[in-house]
Parts: structure tokens; sequence; C-alpha cells
């Protein structure tokens, strides 16, 4: 009582609540009870920034030459060009603020757990007021169903129990009353109550000690809100293409807007030049293909049960480098299996069959006469001890009972046997829990429970004959061995009794039996695969070490060490890292809190960290992890809205499917990148050797804009859509070694590719000028339709060799041959489209308006066949010397396996 | 030299005052109750907490004195403490959603001006960490921490026997943070422990359990939050800067947020001097 006192007079309050003065001066002084949600973001300004970005700012100067010189140069299509480098940059712009525009519900969805009205009582009176108006020293009025606004401590409670899930992930009722407790934690001490939560069952009165964001609730809120997320590995390789790029650009437009001053060219058209050559080196497809290909992927990872909230997240994902799994539900079907029996006769029984509605097969180890009898009793008297319910209306009940019900179904035994007169209930003290049963005018008890506590009340035993026999030491020791030896194996083991009367003693012990929660079929195969990615797996799991480390064992996870919950508690966030950088962990006895803990460790030693999550407490994770996954069938809503992705289907084999979805969109985005720079190659050389030469211009500015929004994009997005190369799960984590933007790529794409097409289209525009009798020297042609003519052949070299580039460059190690004609439909759709865009640009007037081209006879076109196909074979040969180089290498270092 | 506590009666300034209490008992130096009387406060109320921290300051064998003083609260404030030496004056805030140009709070006029003495303003979330504080964080920017601010940081820890933690945040952007790797970062972090080695030397020379942590931020008051909420602190001390009330028309203080949004009691520390 003096305990009570003195917690009042500390909040300054009273058992009959504040007077209305005290509550207006302390809303001025606390504030109002509202979790500080977070602040609106302006989309105007983020799609405005998107036109200050270094790409953006590049092309806007080059848009500004080009009017700058359509003033001073008129009727030269200068302002063509300003325009479409405009319509190039404001389609780059919307594209990327597409990516970016996701709203980030977690908050709405954590203040929907909040209540809108609650019961206080102020001045004697209990009334009904908005929860925002409470106040600390409030006296709250608590009643079964209300949802608690402010973090209180009981003064009065009757039967009280809370569901503390939003802030524990526990779904298990908490007890609650108002004896004084010296827990240091406040979650666990028993006469707190908190914001956030629900009361189950009972009543209780409690005086308000903290309000808004100083709640428990409050701090899920701001860890959910202020988790501050970095780069992903995509958004990093993007800036680093894109500065790489830019500086290419520009020095190239630089040295050459010099070269043009110092020439006879003048200042005018010495920046014309400059800018044409930037406008040639910038990729102005590249960001639109990249936001376009993201989103196809997410949709064909929705079809394989993974949902992608986030585009970016898909690539990230193919980066991943550890995936943090619960356990429940994700490794294991969350289905309690009943696995094994233990007669008393001494047979060992196996049942197969997984799930509540698998069949299965009881098979046993050393048959005996009895046995199939004795074990129909041993299920009769489970089943007559469970309230679980498995029929066509569904499943329903406590998990252990269901599986002995799934049990009983698989040997035919659905009905119980009497009518139930009583019920010893089950308690956590106890840990038994026995019904009696009427029939044909006699009681019998059947009871269920731990093994060691339901020994004590058994003094017989079902013996092989049928008959009851005593009870001995040496019998009791045997059965004891036999739970442990089922403990061992993480079984969840609990013995079965049956007896005369009423009274829970002098039973007869029938068996002991051993129930899992068994692994998914498919998970051991995906942790294998895992394991050849080059992926850590780590399960981080509510349950005790040893069921951990048996499901580990059964799926093949490999850990070198297990920390408990209340072991991590003492470890630095140094030693953390240190552990976490050399060892595989498995997590036991987590509380949910803690996996944002490990997500940082993780991430601080350059891990690329994937976690689940279900609960409301794991928001925080789910947010802080590169990649936060939210269970679809048993997460909650702000789980779901903090995550990235949502499994689907809670299977951990979708996260494996859903990182070979998202490695191959990093590949495949490295081959469209290597596709999408060969083609700027054709692009720039005829403008450097305009300059040395003395030739007409072979390639107009509006001509390369032409390519790369236009012919490029489409192929360049079917390349996007490949499907997995073989080895994609044999590589490490995209992005930790292999760049998008490296040597391989510049050399490919710069020095090999694009040089046979710079080729091809100089050849193409020198060779049908000579053709037309063009003698070399002849700068300003007298026919402008035969330089229009000549400049369409150049275009049309780069083309068609983007035709072939775009088929060989399908597999980036693997020859195109061994791919398949029509695997990618996209592809054959976007040739069609490309051919279909040629035919305009060659035979439709407006369209040659436009982009400087003009007919050219097909009799001349022979001249454009030998370079794709040069291209196609010489790339398929300098892959096949690639992948000859890789095997000799694998036999120098692997000569016994190979 | 003494210690003044601000008093009006309400919950939050009697929190306040404790803190108070603790300091001026470890600094050994004498309390004063302050209450400048004004229509808005209950005189029975001030003087029941009075008699409240009077109550408390008797099981340390203190015994403040009492001073109610007539005018204009900041004014009449400004003006005893000119007249009358003094080290520290504590008073607490309340919470402020946005800032009324036209009707500041005590605590912000206070702030605003030129005061002889440090000036520790409480904002009072939890009623009761008074009674058990056994962590205090001292959140610094970079290696930012004045001696001043150390020595009232540490006077706090040692009143309480809390153990203290300095939480260094270094503010970068997001594409620089990209850009770091473990080699920039260790070298970054190392330079700031260098830099504070004699505050943990002090430390423990004072018995001070005190340890230091390093955070690389996009946003400091994001990051200091986020510590707060995933961490088991019961009081807060952050260093304030002396800011005219009308230099921020445009973008609120840091501090303001902070003040706002904290989970747990936080005294933000402002030495004497003039305001900018």
């Amino acid at each position: 009582m003096q305990e009570k006192a003195a917690l009042l007079r500390g909040l300054k309050t009273s058992e009959n609540g504040l007077a209305a003065s005290q509550v207006i001066r302390r809303q001025q002084e606390f504030g109002p009870n509202v979790l500080e949600s977070e602040k609106k973001k302006n989309y105007l300004l983020s799609y405005l920034k998107e036109y200050v970005q270094f790409f953006a700012i590049l092309l806007e100067v080059a848009a500004v030459l080009s009017f700058l010189a359509d003033r001073f140069a008129p009727g030269q299509g200068n302002d063509i060009l300003g325009y479409a480098i405009l319509g190039a940059v404001i389609i780059n712009a919307s594209f990327t603020f597409w990516q970016e525009y996701k709203a980030d519900k977690a908050m709405e969805a954590l203040l929907k757990l909040m209540p809108t009205m609650v019961n206080v009582r102020r001045e004697g009176e209990t009334a009904t007021i908005d929860s925002k108006e409470l106040v600390p020293g409030d006296v709250m009025v608590l009643d079964e169903g209300d949802k608690v606004a402010a973090d209180g401590i009981l003064l009065e409670s009757a039967s009280l129990y809370l569901n503390l899930s939003s802030l524990n992930g526990e779904s298990a009722p908490a007890s609650r009353n108002s004896e004084p407790s010296k827990q240091a934690n406040p979650l666990r001490a028993k006469n707190m109550i908190f914001a956030g939560t629900t009361v189950i069952s009972g009543s209780g009165v409690a005086v308000v000690s903290a309000i808004a964001n100083a709640t428990e609730f409050g701090k899920i809120a701001s860890l959910t809100k202020n988790v501050q997320k970095s780069l992903t590995p995509m958004q990093r390789e993007i800036i680093r293409i894109t500065r790489i790029l830019t500086v290419i650009a520009l020095i190239m437009g630089l040295v050459f807007f010099v070269l043009g001053l110092f020439s006879a060219k003048g200042a005018l058209m010495a920046s014309i030049f400059a800018l044409s050559l930037i406008v040639a080196n910038v990729p102005e497809g590249l960001l639109p293909t990249i936001t376009l290909s993201l989103s196809l992927a997410s949709q064909r990872m929705a079809k394989r049960n993974a949902l992608i909230k986030n585009l970016d997240s898909v690539e990230t994902l193919g980066s991943a480098s550890v995936i943090c799994t619960d356990k429940t539900g994700t490794l294991t079907r969350n289905e309690m299996t009943l696995r094994s029996i233990w007669l008393t006769g001494g047979e060992l029984i196996d049942i197969t069959g997984e799930g509540y509605q698998e069949p299965g097969e009881f098979r046993f180890a050393q048959e005996a006469e009895t046995g199939v009898a004795r074990l129909e009793q041993l299920l009769l008297a489970g089943l007559n001890n469970c309230k679980a319910v498995i029929d066509k209306t569904g499943i329903r009940g406590d998990p252990t009972e269901l599986a002995i019900v799934a049990a009983g179904h698989k040997k035919g035994i659905v009905e119980v046997s009497g009518e139930k007169v009583k019920e010893h209930v089950f308690t956590s003290e106890r840990k038994m829990m026995s019904s009696v049963f009427q029939k044909d005018g006699n009681s019998f008890i059947y009871s269920k429970g731990a093994a060691e506590i339901l020994l004590e009340k058994c003094s017989f035993y079902l013996d092989k004959d049928t008959t009851a026999k005593s009870l001995d030491d040496v019998f009791r020791k045997r059965v004891t061995a036999q739970a442990e030896s089922f403990e061992n194996e993480a079984y969840r083991v609990l013995a079965i009794a049956m007896g005369e009367g009423e009274k829970e003693e002098s039973l007869v012990l029938l068996g002991l039996v051993a129930i899992m929660d068994l692994p998914r079929a498919e998970v051991p195969g995906a942790v294998t695969i895992c394991k050849k990615a080059g992926i850590r797996t780590m399960m981080i799991t509510g349950d005790n070490a040893n069921t951990a480390a048996a499901i580990a064992r059964k799926i093949g996870m490999e850990y070198e060490g297990v920390i408990n919950g209340d072991e991590l508690e003492n470890i630095s966030d140094d030693k953390l890292e240190e552990i976490l950088a050399k060892q595989d962990i498995l997590f036991a006895r987590m509380a949910s809190n803690q996996k944002l803990r490990i997500a940082s460790a993780l991430q601080n030693c350059g891990e690329i960290v994937a976690m689940t999550g279900d609960g409301v407490n794991d928001a925080p994770a789910l947010k802080k992890a590169d990649i936060g996954i939210a269970m679809g069938k048993s997460g909650t809503e702000v789980a779901k809205e903090a995550a990235d992705m949502i499994l689907l289907d809670d299977n951990f084999s979708t996260i494996v499917a859903a990182i070979e979805e998202g490695r191959t969109v990093y590949f495949n985005i490295k081959k469209f990148v290597t596709y999408i720079l060969s083609s700027n190659v054709p692009e720039i050389v005829p403008y450097i050797l305009q300059f040395f030469l003395k030739i007409p211009l072979p390639l107009s500015v509006i001509q390369i804009l032409s390519i790369d929004l236009g012919s490029d994009m489409l192929p360049g997005l079917a390349l996007g859509s490949e499907k997995p190369e073989k080895n994609i799960m044999n590589r490490p984590p995209a992005g930790s070694q292999e760049k998008i933007l490296d040597w391989e790529v510049f050399k490919r794409g710069y020095f090999f590719v694009g040089m046979i097409e710079a080729t091809a289209a100089m050849v193409a525009f020198i060779s049908f000028l000579l053709l037309q009798g063009w003698q070399y020297g002849v700068v300003e042609l007298a026919d402008p339709h035969l330089h229009r003519q000549a400049m369409t052949m150049t275009l049309l070299g780069a083309v068609s060799c983007q035709l072939m580039n775009v088929w060989t460059m399908r597999s980036w190690e693997f020859s195109a041959f061994s791919l398949g004609l029509f695997s990618n439909p996209l592809l054959i759709g976007a040739m069609i489209i490309e051919l279909a865009w040629i035919w305009t640009l060659l035979y439709v007037e407006p369209v040659q308006n436009i982009f400087n081209t003009a007919t050219v006879p097909l009799s001349d076109m022979w001249i454009l066949l030998p370079f794709p196909i040069l291209l196609f074979a010489s790339h398929e040969f300098y892959k096949w010397r690639k992948r000859m180089a890789v095997s000799s290498q694998l036999r120098k270092d692997h000569p016994a396996e190979l | 030299m003494n210690v003044i506590a601000a008093i009006n009666g309400q919950v939050t300034s009697e929190v306040a005052a404790l803190y108070s209490l603790h300091f001026a008992r470890t600094q050994d130096l004498p309390l004063i109750l302050l209450h400048v009387a004004n229509p808005d406060d209950s005189i029975e109320a001030v003087e029941k907490s009075m008699a409240n921290i009077e109550e408390a300051a008797g099981e340390y064998d203190m015994v403040p004195e009492r001073i109610i003083l007539d005018g204009s609260p900041a004014e009449t404030v400004k003006r005893y403490l000119l007249e009358n030496k003094s080290e520290i004056l504590f008073c607490s805030t309340r919470y402020r959603q946005r800032k009324k140009f036209l009707n500041l709070a005590f605590s912000e006029k206070l702030t605003g001006m030129a005061l002889p003495v440090d000036l520790a303003v409480v904002r009072v979330v939890h009623v009761h960490s008074t009674l058990s504080t056994e962590r205090i964080v001292l959140p610094i920017k970079g290696d930012r921490i004045s001696v001043e601010k150390f020595t009232f940081f540490a006077t706090m820890a040692r009143a309480y026997r809390a153990s203290g933690e300095i939480y260094s945040v270094t503010l970068t952007s997001k594409k620089k943070r990209a850009r770091l790797d473990l080699g920039d970062t260790k070298r970054i972090l190392q330079k700031i422990d260098d830099r504070l080695s004699h505050y943990m030397y002090l430390a423990k020379l004072m018995n001070i359990p005190l340890r230091l942590k390093h955070s690389i931020a996009l946003n400091e008051i994001d990051q200091v939050l986020h510590h707060l909420s995933h961490n088991d602190f019961q009081l807060m001390i952050v260093g304030g800067e002396r800011l005219s009330a009308y230099s921020s028309f445009a973008k609120p203080k840091p501090i303001e947020r902070l003040q706002r949004c904290t989970p747990v009691n936080t005294i933000a520390f402002y030495l004497r001097g003039k305001a900018r």
C-alpha cells in the first residue's frame, strides 16, 4: 500500500484521478498523447531534384547550347535537337522519380494499433475521452477488449491478461497484476501495462506513467521511423556509372572543343561539335531501361510468391550475402507433427506424413502381436484429451493437440469414446491436463503431460500382453531415458496415460509421443543452393538452442556457434561484429528487438542483409535490413508495411528463388549496359573522324538520340528479362566482387563490340558515298539528299550491328545457341518493333524529316551485311575463349576433382 | 555560488528541481528554490512542490532556501541572477509543437538571454526517472565537447552513480556514406577517439563507468532518437547553443525537435554568456 501511495504521490495524482485544472496544465507540459509521425514527403520537390542531378545537368547544358546554336545558325535543326535532349531529360527524371515514389506506410499501420478513445477516472468520475488527451498521472480504467493508450503502472487488477505481441512478438497472453515489481526490464515487470497492447481478459486500473514517444511502443515507432537506410548496391552502381560516363563525356567534349577552337572551325562550330560528342557519350536510355527492367523482374517475382514493394529491392536481393531467417513457419511448416511413438511395451513406431492433413503410415521398428491395439489405445487416450479439431470446417486448436489429433486421423481414429464429464485444466505450473469420460456407467480418466510430471501420477504401465504392470524404478528410468532420447532430437515429448475414476492418480502409462514442427521439404535444397551461392544463412529464433540446432542439422544449415538472447545482451557491438565477421551463428531465445542489433552488426561487417520478420516489433529490423522480408500469411500489417518484400507463402525457398531472380536482374543489367555502351562508339567515332579527316558529317546528333532513346531501348529491355544463366547461383553475391561497370564491360562494350560497330558505320558511310561518286576531301556535299542517305547508312550500320549484338549479348559467358531462339519472347517482339522502326526511318517522310534520314536503295544495303555477322561470330568466339580459360584454370586449381 | 531551481508548482518543474538537488549535493553547493509569482501558477502547488524538494533534500542533510519574487518571470530571474552570484539555473520546459514567436516559453526566453550562469533546461517525459537513473547518455557531434559540458555530464553521472555514454554522431551524406570503406570509417572514428581520450581518462579518475560510442549518420537528430529508442537510458544531456529565439524563423533548431520527440528525460545544457 505504501508503494502505491508513493507512486501516486510521485506522479502527483490520486486513485480518483487528476483534477480538470491539473489535466489542462499537464497537457501543456507533456503535449498530446500522439506518436510523432513522419514528415510528409514533398513529392514535387523530390521530382524537381531529379533535374539537378549530374546526368541531367549535363544534358540540360547541352540543350541550352543547342538552342543558342540555333539562334546563331538557324535552320540546321539544332532547335529540334534541343527539344529532343530536353525530352530525354524529362523521360529520365520521370522514370527515376517513379522508381523512388514509394509511400512508407509502416508508421500508418503502427498508428492503427493505438486506440482513439480510452476510459479514464478523473475527479472520481469515469469518463471516455480521446486518447490524445491522456497525460501522465491519469488513471486508466481497463476492461476486456480495450486497447491500451499509454504506458502505466497497475493500481488494481482482476485476472488481467494482455496481448503484448506488438512489443515482444509473443502471442501468448501475458498475465499482469498490481504487485510491485523489481524487474529492471519494464516489459517483464508484471505490474506494467503498455501502449499499443490489448486487454485479452480481465480488468484493471492503472496510472499513466508515460505517453506518446516516451512509451515503449513509441520507441518501436521511433526505431521504425528513424532507421537510416544506406544506398542500395544498384543505386551506388548507378552513381558510379553516371560519374564515370559523365567524366568521359566532359573530357572528350572539352578536348574537342579546345581542338576546334584552334582549328579553322570557329568557336560556334567547336561548341556544337563538343556538344554532339557529349550527347553521343551519355547513354540517355540507361535509367529508363533499368527502371523498366526492375519493374518486369518484380512482376516475375510476384509469380514466384515474392511480392516486391520497392523496385530497388529486386537487385538488392541479388546482392544479398546473408539471410537471417526465422525458424517457425519459414524453415519449418508451422504445423506440429507427431513423428514417433514409444509404447510402454518397448515398441518404437515411426509415423510418416507431415503436418495436419497429409496421410501417413505407422512403421513399427519391432512388431509385437498386440502392438497395433495398444497403439490405438494410446491414440484414443490422446484424442480423448484434446480440444483441437481437424475437420471440414477447418483446423482449430493448440498445435501440440492438433499433432495428436492428426496422428489419430492417420490411424482412422476420429471419434472420442464416451461422454466428457470433467476436465483437469492445463496450467504452466501443473504441466499436465486430464479429461474424465463416462462410458457404460463407468468413469475413465485420460491424461497427457510432461513425462517427468505424468510419471509421478502413474502407478502402472501397459505391457506387451495388454495387462497393467506395476511401474517400478527400473521402468521409470527406462521411460525417462526414452524421453531424454527424444528430447535430444529436439522433439517435444508428452507422456500419455489413462485410468479408472476421476482422479489423477494410480494411472496406467501408455507411452510417449514425440512431436516436432518439421522443416519444410524444400528447405534443405534451398539451404544447399545458398551455400553454393556464397550466401550465409543464419537462424534467429525464439525457441531454445536445442530445438534450433536440431532443425539446423535437419536442413543442413551450418553454424559455428550458438548465442542465446541473454548472452547477446552481454556482448558489446564491437565483439558481436567481430564474431559475425568470422562465424555463422545460430541465434536462439532471441527477442525480436535483438534482430535490429544483429542486422546492424552484419551490415557493419559489410554484409548485405536479408532479414525475415512477422511481428510489429520486427518492423525496425525489417526497415534496417537491406532487404526486409515480411511473412504474407502470418505477418502483421506493420511488418508488411516496413518490409521491402512480402513472402506470400512464408517459405524460405521463396527467398532463395527471389535471390536468384535478383541476381539475374543484376547480370542482365550488366549485359544491357554493355549493349548500350557498344552503340556509343559508332556514335562517337564518326565525329572524331570528321574532325580529323576531310569528310562530310557522318551522323547527326538527332540520329544519336534516335539510337539511344529509340532503337536501343526495347532490345535493351528484352535483355533485362533474360532467364537466369546456368551458373547464376554458383557465383558470389552480385555487387560484392563483380561491379556492373567494370573493365570487362568497358573492354567488350567500347573496345571490342563498339569498335566493330563503329567500323561498320563508317564503312557503310564511306562506301555508300564512294559508290555515289564522292571523292575524298569534299566536306560539303552539293546534294543534301545524298548526304542524308549517307548518314542513314551510318545509322543503319550501327543499328544493324546492334540487332546482332543483342542476340550474342544474351549470355555473358555461354553460347547464344545454347539459350534457345524463342526462350525470350520479349526479344522477338523487340526485334520486330525495331525492324519496323528502321522501316519508318527509311520510308516514312515525316519521320525522315525529324531524324535527317532518307530512303536508301535496297541494292546498296549489301554493304551492311558482313559486319553484324562478324560481330556475332567474334563475340561468340570471345566467350568461347573465356570459357576455355576458366575451365583450364579450374583444371589447374582442382586437378583431382576434374 | 549556488544552484537555483525554478519552481512553478508543476510536476515537471519538481522533477527538474530534483535533478538540481542531485547536482547541488554532488558539487557541494547550496540549493535555492526560486519562484516568480504570476497569476498562472497556484501558490499552493508551488509551496507543495518546494516542500517535496525540501523533504528530498533532507535525506542528504541539505536545507534549500526558498525565494519568491514578483514581476515578469524571465526578466525578474535575470535581474536576480545578475545581483546574486550563482553557478547554474535549472528549469523545466514543456512540449512545444512549434515555436510561437509572440508567446515564447520561459525556458526559450532564458536561452536567448545573456545570463551570468549556466542553464539546464529539463524536458521531462518520465516523472519517475529521477528515482533510478542508471544510464546517462551525452550525444555530441563528432568530437565537439566542451569541458563545461563534460563536467555537467560527469556531475550528474556521479550524483546518480550512473554509467555514462558519450555518443558521437558524425554527419555525412548518403553518397559519401555509401563510399566509406572499413579503412575510412576506422580512420574517422580513431581520430574522434584520440581527441576524446582525455575525457575518458578523466572519467576513469572520477570513477565513472564511461564508454564512447560512434555512429556515422545522415541526420543527427534521427540518429540520436534511434539510439535512445534502441537503448535503455534514463537521462540524456545535450549541449545547447545560446541563440536568439528569433534566430531560426525559417528552420527550427535541431534541439527543439530533440526535446519534442525525446523518449527519455533530457537536460539541455547552455553555457553562460551572450546569445548569438
